[in-house]
């Protein structure tokens, strides 16, 4: 990298992680002001993100190519007080919490305690969500059953398609108006709602562009003139050169992250795929090299690592506890008509991941059949180095996915994943993730029968002591009645929320980027995409199949223990029962080892799961669909649960996305491979698979090879998502010992990667239990 | 048919091309003083007691009865990956020629299904045997130890003359071979060893060109502790890499493929 480059990374891995009140003064002081009391509620947000816009600080920092930050600063991070409104006590955690923290300043404080918290105490729409949530979505929530993606955030999780690289927003300002003229008011109930909403979307468009040209006149004062065209051109009017499109991109990003705080934040996707023909045009015209192409690349990668995740509090920061934002970029895969969509840019970008080696983005490369060898060993050279990126995702198992969730296969291919490993159609499809589910805890509460453990507090069902359980089969349909029981009671929370967003919380800005909202005149919070769905995210797969499989085999097939000893060995965490808990360690079918006898619980528990939520209706018209993946919130709900019969101890974490048990698995990868396959990913939006090796795994081009039949073998059987952590479990001991010696250190974690800092204790330790593969010697 | 196996080892990257599920078949004829798996030199299944004291002793088995159709079934779990990587299945040991029956049936159920085999074996069998195996496997990893054979029968217990012969049969039948040679200092990586097999292979087996130089570690100490062997190479140091490289470059340049490590 450059000078230029090296700068400004440096800038941006220093930069200060602090709280700017800037944003909440800004829709505190909209909001306050009587003449925007009438507007409809779309047009009220519009006019909101405008006067944000109009007045927000422009922060251009010297020697920048691509410019803009949501913030007054680079991490200087906005609060979204119409979602959740922070308390005094909040900032103070934010402050002086030790892991993922944000600095607060004394101005904020009286910002927060004078203006901010007056006004929107009891409006915001957390408190107006948790007093729709009736008594056993509380108690659920507070057990650790679930947790709620849209209590502090905003829904988003989606991917921008290639409308941007072809219409400006000028032109989109004027299809709205010729959506507008065609609503009949004669014939069409909600021809005022759609009025609405389109007139939101055309100011929001609006709003970007005089965003843009506030950046323009700034760049102008300081005599830089070539960035000032460039933003007077997009987003108004379509790019014409690389370097606009990633101008324009970025504006748009910082438009929908400003908006509201969307979880994930927002994301290009296909990258290669929309920048390509501008890269072929410069390279062509003789406007543009390789190395300034990778230059404009990498100042493009910076800005991503500038804004983190807005700060999150409270069960929401225990589940995904990161700075990272999830926006996903990726590379390869197919193109729309079917054939390889690997070009040179691809490669340009990997080269771009390799150096930056940054956080955020994130990175992951799309690999389907039709995508060549080279492609997939130079991003194994990559993860080589051991900072976690790029992910590798099996193309055609999404293509298949999605299909079969009723896209055209077109839209499928457009698409890719996002998030962590979240399978979508980019550019038309809202896909919402509404909370993780313990499946593990649903065990532990059938197993008491209905009791949470913890908290003594009768929450479940009364499916029977499992004492009298006669056979394994009344087990499991103890089991499938309090699955059913929980995810109803989450699907109705969903519902309840989703109608909230679309009545209090429209986005029309994000709406103009997805199509079919301003066809249809409607939210993307209200349905208006081409795709609807809303997932909830499975946590525990291989802990709840180990449990499972130790009560069938000790219980009731060798029947050398009773249930009874198991429970009350439990309710001891193992003390005093070391021998008993040994066994059930050592000597029960644990997943991962290709073993049916385990294996077969996982497959049967993953379609409990799946026929339990996959295609109920949600309230914005679209589909519930199933994912598996964790984030950390197998951490957060392994301190929800009390001893469990597969030998683990209260409160230690859970198996983490599709992976076996930490240390469960011991006859290798491949096994672990297998056992993972035996799931029928293709029904899922998406599932993650953790391999974590030691350097010499990757030591020469002969290892990267057999890391990669490894992969395309797993693939092959239709297997969704693998990444692989490369660092041993010394260096990582040693990292936890002399923290400011590794402050470099990235590791991932569970979808994304993250600094072995800024992660908590508890998930340091499981991280380095994960097991670790020994490479050949 | 049944037979005696100590392990099992899937995802194995060391013994012949590809992703491998290498099987270890319990028993060998020779007792090398540099051994890894001194557990697995008799033929039989054995019981070990295991741990510091009295207290936490237990008592560990080692080696498994497996029939034929059974172990076929475990070893074709991997099949995806070995088709995917151009591997298959390793037959290792001990010596697995010691069960030359249960071997045969396995090595045909594999070639029936379509697996790639291999065999990594100390050449130390009755003259004929390895004809049996000529259709049944596609690559032998053969141990070479040393040329002399007062030094070869001191630390392997047994001469080298019939691991020579058969070598030699091998080489007549054309087969694919790699020749595997632990690197032991102080035993076999002098300046002598390795020309004087230099000139046996050039004179006796030139169109073998493939050599894998095994440089000995001491991973293998804790477990002749642990079952109670003598292990009659403990003190010995540890490889020089600048002499193994420059063996390398020797065998080089008399025309041989080398690489260091499986």
């Amino acid at each position: 990298m450059n000078e230029r480059i090296q700068k400004l990374r440096l800038q941006s891995l220093n930069a200060e992680y602090k709280i700017s009140a800037e944003r909440a003064l800004h829709v505190t002081e909209f909001y306050k002001t009587p003449s925007n009391y009438g507007y409809s509620v779309p047009v009220q947000r519009a006019l909101c993100f405008k006067y944000i816009l109009e007045n927000k600080k422009i922060c251009i920092l010297e020697n920048e190519l691509i410019v803009g930050e949501r913030g007054p600063a680079p991490k200087a991070t906005p609060t979204y007080p119409e979602v959740n409104l922070h308390t005094i006590e909040d900032l103070k955690v934010l402050d002086s919490r030790q892991k993922v923290f944000f600095k607060v300043d004394s101005e904020t404080i009286i910002a927060y305690r004078d203006i901010i918290i007056p006004f929107w105490q009891g409006r915001s729409h957390r408190e107006r969500m948790l007093h729709q949530m009736d008594e056993s979505w509380l108690d659920a929530y507070a057990a650790g059953v679930f947790t709620e993606f849209q209590e502090q955030r905003a829904p988003g999780h989606t991917v921008l398609g290639d409308k941007i690289y072809k219409q400006g927003m000028l032109e989109i300002i004027t299809e709205i108006e010729r959506t507008i003229e065609k609503l009949d008011f004669f014939n069409d109930p909600e021809a005022y709602s759609k009025r609405e909403e389109l007139r939101a979307m055309a100011i929001s468009a609006e709003a970007l562009i005089i965003f843009a040209r506030r950046h323009a006149d700034v760049l102008d004062s300081e005599g830089r003139s070539d960035l000032a065209e460039i933003c007077r051109r997009v987003p108004a009017y379509s790019p014409r050169n690389f370097h606009e499109a990633l101008q324009y991109y970025w504006f748009v990003h910082l438009g929908v992250i400003t908006e509201l705080n969307p979880w994930d934040s927002f994301n290009p996707g296909r990258l290669d795929q929309h920048l390509f023909p501008f890269y072929q045009g410069g390279l062509e015209e003789g406007t543009l090299s390789k190395e300034s192409a990778k230059e404009l690349l990498e100042a493009f990668w910076i800005k991503f690592n500038n804004h983190p995740s807005p700060p999150k509090v409270g069960i929401t920061a225990l589940e995904s506890n990161t700075y990272t934002d999830f926006a996903l970029i990726n590379l390869g895969g197919l193109k729309e008509d079917g054939t390889n969509a690997v070009n040179e840019l691809s490669f340009l970008m990997l080269d771009v991941i390799e150096e930056m080696r940054l956080v955020q983005p994130s990175s992951m490369i799309q690999l389907s059949n039709r995508n060549p060898d080279n492609f997939l060993h130079r991003a194994l050279n990559i993860v080589k180095t051991g900072f976690g990126q790029p992910s590798i995702f099996n193309t055609d198992a999404i293509v298949e996915e999605l299909v079969r969730q009723g896209k055209s296969i077109e839209d499928a291919r457009n698409g890719g994943a996002s998030g962590c490993v979240e399978s979508g159609a980019f550019g038309t499809e809202a896909y919402f993730l509404t909370g993780y589910f313990n499946i593990t805890k649903i065990l532990e509460i059938t197993l008491y029968n209905g009791i949470d453990i913890l908290s003594g507090k009768l929450i479940g069902l009364r499916t029977g002591d499992p004492k009298e359980f006669s056979s394994f089969e009344m087990l499991m349909n103890a089991f499938k009645s309090q699955l059913n029981y929980f995810i109803d009671i989450k699907i109705k929370g969903n519902n309840i929320i989703e109608q909230l967003f679309s009545v209090f919380l429209p986005v029309p800005f994000l709406s103009t980027l997805i199509e079919d909202c301003i066809s249809k005149g409607k939210d993307y919070n209200s349905g208006g995409a081409r795709y609807n769905t809303s997932y909830i995210q499975g946590v525990g797969l291989g802990s709840v199949t180990d449990c499972l499989a130790s009560l069938k085999y000790n219980v009731f097939d060798k029947q050398h223990i009773t249930i009874e000893e198991i429970l009350k060995a439990m309710k001891n965490d193992f003390i005093g029962y070391e021998g008993m808990r040994f066994e059930l360690i050592r000597n029960s079918p644990k997943y991962g080892n290709d073993d049916d006898t385990a294996d077969d619980h996982a497959r049967k528990v993953f379609e409990l799961f799946y026929d339990s939520v996959n295609g109920r209706p949600t309230a914005r018209g679209g589909t519930f669909r199933i994912n598996l993946l964790p984030t950390t919130s197998h951490v957060y709900f392994g301190s929800k649960i009390g001893a469990m019969p597969d030998g683990r101890k209260a409160y230690e974490p859970l198996s983490e996305g599709i992976s076996p048990v930490q240390g469960a698995d011991l006859k290798g990868p491949t096994a672990v491979l297998k056992s993972a396959a035996k799931i029928d990913q293709l029904k899922t939006g998406g599932t993650l698979l953790n391999q974590k090796f030691t350097p010499s795994f990757f030591k020469d081009e002969q290892s990267i090879l057999l890391i990669a039949s490894l992969v395309r073998a797993y693939f092959k059987m239709d297997g969704h998502h693998i990444q692989f952590n490369v660092v041993s479990a010394d260096i990582l001991r040693e990292a936890q010992k002399y923290p400011e010696k590794f402050r470099d250190l990235i590791v991932r974690v569970a979808g994304y990667s993250d600094y072995f800092n800024d992660l908590g204790e508890d998930l340091q330790n499981e991280i380095i239990r994960r097991t670790e593969h020994n490479g050949p010697v | 048919m049944k037979g005696i196996i100590f392990d099992i080892k899937r995802f194995s990257t060391n013994d012949g091309p590809g992703i491998r599920t290498t099987v270890f078949l319990k028993g060998c004829p020779l007792a090398c003083w540099w051994c890894h798996n001194p557990e697995s030199r008799s033929a039989g299944i054995q019981e070990f007691s295991v741990g510091s004291s009295s207290k936490t002793q237990t008592i560990k088995r080692i080696g498994e009865c497996w029939s034929v159709d059974d172990l076929l079934v475990e070893l074709e779990k991997d099949r995806v990956f070995f088709e995917e990587s151009g591997g298959g299945i390793t037959f290792s040991g001990g010596e697995p020629l010691m069960q030359l029956d249960f071997l045969m049936a396995l090595a045909n159920g594999c070639k029936k299904r379509g697996i790639h085999t291999a065999i990594d074996t100390c050449g130390f069998t009755d003259f004929g045997n390895f004809d049996l195996l000529l259709d049944k496997i596609d690559l032998f990893l053969y141990d070479f130890k040393q040329i002399d054979e007062i030094i070869h029968q001191k630390y392997t217990g047994v001469s080298n003359n019939q691991i020579l012969e058969n070598l030699k049969f091998l080489h007549s039948k054309s087969v694919n071979l790699v020749l595997r040679v632990p690197f032991i200092p102080g035993i076999n990586d002098s300046e002598n060893d390795i020309s004087n097999m230099v000139l046996w292979m050039n004179e006796n087996t030139p169109s073998f060109k493939e050599i894998h130089l095994l440089p000995y570690h001491s991973f293998a100490k804790a477990k002749y502790h642990k079952y109670g062997f003598e292990n009659k190479l403990a003190e010995l140091p540890e490889i020089s890499e600048s002499n193994l490289l420059e063996v390398k470059r020797y065998l080089m340049r008399n025309g041989f493929n080398v690489k260091i490590g499986g």
